[in-house]
């Protein structure tokens, strides 16, 4: 895998990099991963990524890891030695989508890969909706790895990378005939007992025991950071409180509440099912670190042995950056290995399986890629 | 390790998932998933058992991820399942499930039995404690019900809709005694959201299965293969006072009597035979009666597709036939009455095209019915010169009904089968049949009265030339008068001159022997002086001018003549009104000449009107002899108390205006009224027919489609509009 950044995160910057990755030929396809505060948009970028004469895909994310360091601007392009097959599913939160028939039509092209790279928009509505079509459809014979792309400022904007465009409410399912290793874990604890979801609609929770959702957490959550909630800092106290999904034989599933809805309902990253059980979660610095490296040591674990050049793809939920802050750092510290570089990106929702689980959409949970390019 | 209670959390969510739909597949994949997600199974399966008929075979009707080359987890399992097992064999299989194995690829698989459904198989890669296993015993139990319900939800569900199909059909044939069963059913769709449908227990799909029935219009019964009744709804019970209860065991030979019941059984035999549903007519004795019903007979299959009942819907199509017996008379009676007109009675659809045609249509125009019904009606029927108005009028009918010719009577052309053109009146109007316009026309021909009306209407022009003939012959006799006395004077003069020629002739021959030119000089100024040469040399002249103004005069006076009196084309065409005012003015100038003067504002740029142009001169001479008539009742013949005529003409939108004032004694109110009645006047005997008036209207309102406005005061004058369309659309 040929790695370079762009560090300026300008057009000028990314179209340079752009052309001497498809100009490469031992370049077969391009995974490209930019922050959002390039504020790429559509009328810059849709002419040179439509050019290219490989297959380009990635995303715009909060922010992207390059080796130790965090990113808010720039833009990392990733020259991947095998040819991607990519199928690119549209109107995500739409309704009437039917993602297995898509998918099953283009079952055929993705047949030969060994992993598939998924990239999404972080903040459409039905995501649990399209990796459940996924595991239906394409089973679990494949790596999976990717996650959401999306601002934190939580407006939808196009985000996708695909040779068609900059795309919005989109997906990009790539599948290459790579070997990886996937490590998944996130180090959050349950703090309060199980409520039910009485109300939901796909990524809203509108009630937890038939009261407002909000009413049910705020109680919760003010006893046990001791902060109060006010009109301005939701996001500042429920980015260290989010909600896990029960699961038997591993971690709980984490949905991350971004914002408050106005019916005292809570908007997550991910869809919630209604009928479902649902505890508060607390994260203690030492056991979100200690997770990230857990994930790095089943990534390890996964790949086995292997001689050939290996790359570390970390997807992060950008989170967990929030609620760590300065101490990321430590994070990026564990995951990191000397000699093998690392690429990855702090994302809005997390998508990996290694083969054994049910294929699943995280909030707040590391994921770690060890890829054979 | 996982507390209880979140396991039980775990078991709860599974079991709310469990039949939460109808619909067998949507079911089992939302209750397979949520086992998968809350196990942490990497695949699933779920077979059904199909009971042939000495052997239970298990057939895979759901496997996620769907089973292909890259998902064969499951697959491999399933294959080393025998194909098919006895019953025997079978309960010892579902006896020994649960079962756990660990096979080579390392993954745990977990068989579980869906009691009287099937088995279900997940696979994990880490193992699940047998505990659990166990402890899904219950929610397996729970799916295996779900998915049994949602066959026979299924198979209800087909019935209804067969049901309602059935009534669909039927309400085509007795629309009237259907409507109930649709509204009920719509009502019963609208109320039961998606949300309670899912939750629907089989108790309430058989609920509303029987309120359906229950409140259908129809009689609905349900019997075995050997006719003995299962069921029937409130309305069968009604009709034939028994209750459900009572009916069952019961066949038709209890019921009904013996004759009639053998044509029942027959029915119903021949409907097991045939294997799909019939329609049969049947006569069924009531209290006050036999009655007619239309019965829909269809047979019912159970799982393995053999029929175990016979369904009946019965429809009671007595009124219904009675009413189609009614309207079959009505239309008997109305075929006799159009049929026996002596006028062509035409209807036209909104494509143009003819779609009734009576007999006197046959007659009138050639062309039969079979030939009629279906053409275009313009293009057989309508000469071509007004083809492009109907054209032009056409699109407006078709979505208001409304058009010049609505509602009025017409005289127009028609063409014959074999080209021939006849005169006819029409008389059209709108009417709304399923939504669309429907023309009726009603044609008479009118070759015979048109005939006559020409022969009238010559015989009316003749006769104004007859009353004109006298003005018109002085008109001509005084130019001519002059014209002959300057001829007398053109004799006498060219004798003098002549005589003057010889003698100067003979002075010159006298005077050459003598050679004396001065006498001869005086000799001719004598003879000129004598025969006064140069009084001639001034009048002849005078005398020529004038006589050709009079021959000019009179010469006009005969063309005017001749443009009017001369018989003109019968058709409409388009004209020059404006010259038709100048002959009519110049033909009747004896009329008004000695009572009037009269001005003639005429709108240079009037554009040319379509019409018969001999008729509007009829019309406009008729006014302005009134005209005239009117002014000399007031002033006399009085050359220096002179009245005044003024005809104008003008653009009026699509219509051009000839407006005819005169200043003479007015019409009293009282007689507005009957102005244009036949044979009504005013005038005194002699002076008038009372025809001039009524012939006008005639033209101008019915044949031209126009209008005639009277604006009168006593005493005062009165002034006639006359409007006529430029181009009438048909």
């Amino acid at each position: 895998m040929i790695i370079d950044i762009d560090r300026s995160g300008t057009v000028e910057g990314f179209n340079k990099l752009f052309y001497s990755f498809i100009g490469n030929n031992e370049v077969k396809s391009v995974l490209i991963m930019a922050c959002d505060e390039n504020d790429f948009t559509k009328d810059s970028i849709d002419h040179t990524l439509k050019k290219s004469s490989k297959e380009v895909f990635g995303g715009i994310f909060p922010e992207i890891i390059y080796y130790k360091e965090k990113l808010s601007k720039g833009t990392i392009f990733a020259g991947l030695t095998k040819e991607a097959n990519i199928v690119e599913i549209t109107n995500l939160s739409d309704l009437e989508s039917d993602f297995e028939s898509e998918l099953e039509k283009k079952a055929e092209k993705i047949s030969e890969s060994k992993t598939l790279f998924v990239f999404v928009d972080g903040l459409a509505k039905r995501i649990s909706s399209l990796i459940e079509a996924l595991f239906n459809t394409y089973g679990l014979g494949y790596n999976y790895i990717g996650g959401g792309g999306g601002s934190l400022s939580f407006i939808q904007k196009p985000c996708i990378f695909s040779n068609n465009g900059l795309l919005m409410d989109s997906a990009v399912i790539v599948g290459m005939d790579i070997n990886s290793g996937i490590g998944v874990n996130h180090g959050w604890e349950t703090i309060s007992r199980a409520y039910k979801v009485t109300e939901s609609d796909k990524n809203v929770i509108k009630t937890l025991d038939w009261e407002p959702a909000f009413q049910v957490y705020r109680k919760d959550v003010e006893k046990h950071s001791k902060k109060k909630f006010t009109d301005t800092n939701f996001f500042d106290i429920a980015k260290g409180y989010p909600f896990g999904l029960s699961k038997i034989g591993t971690e709980k599933i984490v949905r991350d509440p971004i914002s408050l809805g106005e019916d005292d309902s809570l908007i997550c990253v991910g869809e919630v099912p209604e009928g479902g059980y649902i505890n508060i979660l607390f994260g203690e610095e030492e056991s979100l670190v200690r997770a990230a490296h857990d994930a790095l040591l089943s990534s390890k674990d996964a790949f086995g042995p292997s001689t050939g050049s290996k790359t570390t793809l970390f997807i992060d939920c950008i989170s967990r950056v929030l609620f760590l802050g300065d101490n990321f750092g430590k994070e990026l510290e564990v995951v990191h290995e000397d000699n093998v570089p690392m690429i990855g990106a702090l994302t809005i929702g997390e998508i990996a399986n290694s083969g054994s689980d049910y294929l699943e959409f995280y909030n707040k949970t590391s994921v770690i890629a060890l890829l054979e390019d | 390790m996982m507390s209880d209670s979140n396991q039980i959390q775990i078991y709860y969510e599974i079991s709310m998932s469990i039949g939460s739909s109808l619909d067998i597949n949507q079911m089992l994949k939302q209750s397979l998933s949520t086992y998968m997600r809350k196990l942490n199974c990497s695949s699933g399966v779920i077979l059904q058992r199909q009971d042939d008929s000495d052997q239970i075979r298990l057939e895979r009707i759901l496997s996620l991820p769907f089973i292909t080359s890259k998902n064969e987890s499951c697959k491999i399992y399933i294959d080393v399942l025998p194909k098919s097992f006895t019953a025997e064999s079978y309960n010892e299989l579902t006896a020994s499930l649960p079962v756990t194995e660990k096979l080579e690829d390392g993954r745990y698989y977990y068989i579980m039995d869906l009691p009287g459904f099937g088995i279900f198989i997940i696979t994990s890669k880490t193992a699940i404690a047998a505990t659990i296993i166990e402890s899904l015993k219950p929610l397996n139990q729970k799916l295996a019900s779900a998915a049994k319900a949602c066959l026979w939800s299924d198979a209800l569900k087909k019935s209804e809709e067969e049901l309602v199909n059935l009534n669909i059909h039927l309400e085509n044939r007795v629309k009237d005694r259907t409507s109930l069963l649709e509204d009920a059913l719509m009502e019963l769709k609208e109320n039961i959201s998606e949300r309670e449908k899912a939750f629907l227990s089989l108790n309430e799909s058989e609920g509303r299965m029987k309120a359906i029935l229950d409140y259908s219009p129809a009689v609905i019964y349900l019997k075995d293969i050997e006719g003995n009744y299962i069921l029937i709804n409130k309305l069968y019970e009604k009709l034939f006072h028994i209750t459900n209860e009572k009916i069952e065991g019961k066949s038709d030979f209890d019921i009904f009597p013996r004759e009639v019941a053998e044509i029942f059984r027959k029915s119903d035999q021949m409907v097991l035979t045939a294997g799909k549903a019939l329609e049969i007519e049947e006569d069924v004795p009531h209290k006050d009666g036999m009655h007619h019903y239309i019965s829909l007979k269809f047979p019912l299959y159970d799982t393995r597709g053999k029929v175990y009942s016979i369904c009946g819907i019965s429809t009671d199509i007595t009124k219904r036939k009675m009413a189609d017996e009614l309207l079959r008379e009505s239309e008997a009676r109305l075929r006799i009455i159009t049929n026996s007109a002596n006028d062509c009675i035409i209807m036209m659809d909104d494509e143009g095209e003819i779609c009734f045609w009576n007999t006197a249509a046959e007659e009138i125009f050639g062309y039969s019915v079979s030939e009629a019904i279906g053409k275009h009606l313009h293009d057989l029927l309508v000469p071509e010169r007004f083809q492009k108005s109907h054209h032009d009028a056409f699109p407006k009918w078709t979505k208001t009904g409304e058009g010049d010719a609505i509602g009025k009577i017409l005289e127009l052309s028609g063409i014959r089968k074999g080209g021939a053109e006849f005169p006819l009146d029409l008389s059209i109007s709108s009417v709304k049949h399923d939504n669309r316009w429907m023309a009726i026309g009603i044609i008479r021909d009118i070759t015979e009265r048109k005939n006559l009306e020409t022969q009238l209407l010559q015989a009316q022009k003749l006769e104004s030339i007859g009353q004109l003939a006298a003005g018109i012959a002085h008109e001509i006799n005084t130019p001519l008068q002059f014209v002959g006395d300057n001829t007398a004077f053109m004799k006498d003069a060219s004798g003098a001159i002549l005589e003057y020629f010889k003698l100067i002739d003979q002075a010159i021959a006298d005077e050459k022997d003598n050679g004396d030119i001065s006498r001869l000089i005086a000799a001719i100024q004598e003879k000129a002086k004598k025969l006064d040469i140069e009084y001639l040399s001034e009048e002849i002249p005078i005398a020529l001018e004038q006589s050709q103004d009079g021959i000019k005069h009179v010469s006009k006076i005969v063309l005017a003549m001749k443009d009017f009196s001369h018989p003109g084309k019968k058709d409409k065409s388009f004209a020059d009104i404006n010259r038709g005012i100048e002959v009519t003015a110049t033909i009747s100038k004896s009329e008004w000449k000695y009572s009037s003067d009269m001005e003639i504002k005429l709108e240079p740029t009037l554009p040319l009107v379509y019409c018969v142009l001999d008729e509007i001169n009829q019309v406009i001479l008729n006014m302005i002899v009134n005209a005239a008539h009117a002014i000399e009742e007031l002033v006399g013949n009085e050359p220096l108390n002179k009245g005044k005529i003024t005809i104008e003409t003008k653009k009026a939108d699509d219509y051009i205006e000839i407006i005819i004032s005169d200043t003479g004694k007015g019409i009293k109110e009282e007689n507005l009224n009957n102005l244009f009645d036949p044979f009504f006047t005013t005038k005194e005997v002699g002076k008038g027919t009372g025809q001039g008036l009524s012939i006008a209207h005639d033209i101008i309102v019915n044949k031209h489609g126009g209008n005639i406005f009277v604006d009168s005061a006593w005493g005062k004058g009165t002034t006639f509009t006359v409007k006529i369309p430029i181009s009438f659309n048909i």
